[in-house]
C-alpha cells in the first residue's frame, strides 16, 4: 500500500496500456475556436478573428463546462486545448480554469501572439501540463510571410519570453513549408538557446472546409525526406522507429477495418461548434454534442465509426511501411474525398523515406513506387541523391489531390483552385 | 500510534481522478504537491485517501480497512503509517490533530 510518485513516461505507458483494453477515452482535444490572430497560408482550419458567424456558432462557456463534466466522468485525463487560436476567445482563461479544477492534465496549443503578462501570471498560478507555441520562422520576414500579419513576429517572441521567464513548461514547434524551410534549423537553434524542446512536422493537409490552399506551400516528398536526412536526430529516430515497427512480425494489422489509429479507442476531438469526431482532421462522421450526450457519442457513435469495415483492399491494406507514412482515413478524406483512397503524396514520401533509410518494403499490391513500379527508378535515383547530399535531379511525379474542393462553385471556402 | 489520535486531511487544490481502477492525484494549483509529478495509488491506498477528510481519526480508517479487505490490524496499521508518511513527504496531506489522546 504505497503512494507512487510515477515518472510521467512510466505512468503514461501503464495507463494507456490499461485503457486500450477497456476503451476509455483518456485523451481528448477541444478546439475552442477556429478564429485566429494569424492568417497562415498552410493552416487547415483558421478563420479571421472578426468572423462573427464563427464566433456566434462556438460552444458557450456553459456548454463547454457541461461537456467537460461529462469528459471527466468518461475518464478523460489528457486534454488538449487547440484552435484556431485558443486566446481568440476572451473567456478562454475561464474555460481553462474550469478544466483545471476538473483534474485534467492540460496542454495548450497557441501561436503565442495573444499572451500578455496577465495571462502568463495566471498560468503560473494554474500551471498547465504543457504549452506548445508554433514558431513560423526564425526571422520577422519569414515569419510574417507565412502568417500574413504585420507585427505578429514581435508578439510571438514576447509571448515566448513571458512564458520562458516564468519557467512555464514551454515547447516550440514548427510546420516546415516552402516559405520557412530555409530557417528550420535556425529555429531549432533558437529553441536550444532558449532551453526549450523543439520539433517540426512537414505534413500539410487541405483545409477541413475543403480548400486546397495550404498545398501551395507544402514541401515536395524529396524536400521532406531531405530534412529528415539533414536532421541527424530525426534520422536516428526514423531508423529506430522502423526497427521497432516495420521489422516487427507482430505489428498490428487489421486489413478489415478503415481505422487503425487510437481515435475512437482512447481519444476523440470536439470542434468549436460541439461536433465530436474521431480526430481534428476527420469530419465525415460527426456527433453533435448540442443534441446528445458525450457518453452517447463515445459509446455508440464513435464506436461505430471506429469499427467501420473497409470496403475494398487498396495498396495500403498490406503495406508494411505504414509506420513511416502519414496515411490515415482523415488524410484520405481531405485529399481524395474518400477515407480509403491512398494519398499519393504520402505514398511517395513513405517510399522515398524507406529507400533513404533502408527500410524493407514488402510487395503490397499494385504500387507504382515499389520495385517493378513505374516510378520506382525515380524513387531509387532520388534516394541516392539524398543519401549522398547531392542536388536532386530525378523526376518524381508531382503529387496532387484526386479531389479537392466541394465543386459547388461557390468558393465560399476560399478554394479557387481545383488542382494544385 | 497507540494512544494517539491522528487526523489528516487532503490539501485543497488536489483533484482525485479514478481511471481504469487507478486513483490519480492531480495537483491543480501552485504550492500543492509537485506539479511535474503524477501520483497514483492502489485500491487500499485509494480507500484511505478518500477518507482523509480532516474529521476521521486514522485508527477509524484502519479499522475500516481490516473489515473491508480482511487484513490483520498490525499489518494494516503499519501499512497505513507508511502510506501516510509518503503522502506527507509528497506534500499532499496535512495533519489536523496528532496529540496524545
Amino acid at each position: 500500500m504505497t503512494v507512487q510518485v510515477e515518472s510521467y513516461e512510466h505512468f503514461s505507458r501503464l495507463l494507456h496500456g490499461k485503457v486500450i483494453e477497456q476503451r476509455i477515452p483518456v485523451t481528448a482535444t477541444i478546439e475552442v475556436s477556429h478564429r485566429c490572430s494569424l492568417n497562415c497560408s498552410h493552416c487547415y482550419n483558421n478563420l479571421p478573428m472578426n468572423d462573427e458567424a464563427a464566433r456566434r456558432s462556438e460552444l458557450s462557456y456553459e456548454e463547454l463546462c457541461r461537456i467537460m463534466d461529462e469528459m471527466a466522468d468518461a475518464g478523460v485525463l489528457w486534454l488538449l486545448f487547440s484552435g484556431g487560436e485558443i486566446f481568440a476567445r476572451s473567456d478562454f482563461l475561464d474555460i481553462y480554469t474550469y478544466a483545471k479544477k476538473k483534474g485534467f492534465l492540460l496542454t495548450l496549443f497557441t501561436n503565442g501572439t495573444l499572451i500578455t503578462e496577465r495571462v502568463a501570471d495566471y498560468l503560473v498560478r494554474w500551471r498547465p501540463f504543457a504549452i506548445e507555441i508554433t514558431l513560423y520562422g526564425r526571422t520577422k520576414g519569414t515569419y510574417e510571410t507565412l502568417t500574413r500579419v504585420p507585427g505578429s513576429w514581435e508578439k510571438c517572441m514576447r509571448g515566448i519570453e513571458l512564458l520562458r521567464e516564468r519557467k512555464l513548461p514551454l515547447k516550440l514547434k514548427t510546420v516546415a513549408v516552402s516559405v520557412n524551410r530555409h530557417e528550420l534549423f535556425a529555429m531549432q537553434d533558437l529553441a536550444a538557446e532558449l532551453g526549450v524542446e523543439f520539433r517540426f512536422d512537414s505534413m500539410i493537409n487541405p483545409r477541413t472546409d475543403c480548400s486546397a490552399s495550404p498545398l501551395h506551400v507544402r514541401l515536395t516528398p524529396a524536400e521532406i525526406v531531405e530534412l529528415d536526412v539533414l536532421d541527424g536526430r530525426r534520422a536516428s529516430e526514423w531508423k529506430e522507429f522502423a526497427e521497432r515497427t516495420i521489422r516487427s512480425a507482430d505489428q498490428e494489422h487489421h486489413p478489415d477495418q478503415v481505422y487503425h489509429c487510437s481515435g475512437g479507442v482512447n481519444s476523440f476531438s470536439i470542434d468549436p461548434t460541439g461536433k465530436m469526431t474521431i480526430c481534428v482532421l476527420s469530419h465525415f462522421d460527426e456527433f453533435d454534442l448540442r443534441s446528445g450526450s458525450l457518453r452517447e457519442g463515445w459509446d455508440h457513435f464513435l464506436r461505430g465509426v471506429r469499427g467501420k469495415p473497409a470496403t475494398r483492399p487498396t495498396k495500403c491494406t498490406d503495406c508494411r511501411i505504414k509506420a513511416v507514412c502519414g496515411m490515415c482515413p482523415a488524410n484520405g478524406e481531405l485529399e481524395n474525398g474518400d477515407p480509403e483512397e491512398p494519398v499519393d503524396f504520402l505514398c511517395q514520401t513513405a517510399h522515398l523515406r524507406a529507400a533513404v533509410f533502408g527500410f524493407p518494403v514488402a510487395a503490397h499490391g499494385d504500387c507504382e513506387y515499389c520495385e517493378g513500379g513505374v516510378h520506382h527508378p525515380a524513387i531509387a535515383e532520388t534516394a541516392a541523391s539524398l543519401k549522398d547530399r547531392k542536388p536532386v535531379t530525378s523526376a518524381l511525379p508531382a503529387t496532387a489531390p484526386k479531389s479537392v474542393g466541394c465543386e459547388t462553385g461557390c468558393f465560399g471556402c476560399g478554394n479557387t483552385a481545383t488542382t494544385v | 500510534m497507540k494512544g494517539a489520535v491522528h487526523v489528516y486531511r487532503r490539501k485543497e487544490q488536489l483533484v482525485t481522478r479514478r481511471i481504469a481502477d487507478e486513483s490519480i492525484i492531480v495537483p491543480v494549483a501552485e504550492n500543492v504537491g509537485d506539479l511535474e509529478s503524477v501520483y497514483t495509488m492502489g485500491e487500499v491506498g485509494g480507500y484511505i485517501w478518500e477518507r482523509l477528510d480532516g474529521q476521521r481519526p486514522l485508527d477509524e480508517i484502519v479499522a475500516g480497512i481490516c473489515l473491508e479487505y480482511e487484513i490483520d490490524e498490525v499489518s494494516a496499521k503499519s501499512d497505513a503509517a507508511e502510506f501516510i508518511s509518503a503522502l506527507e513527504i509528497a506534500g499532499l496531506i496535512e495533519k489536523v490533530r496528532g496529540e496524545s489522546g
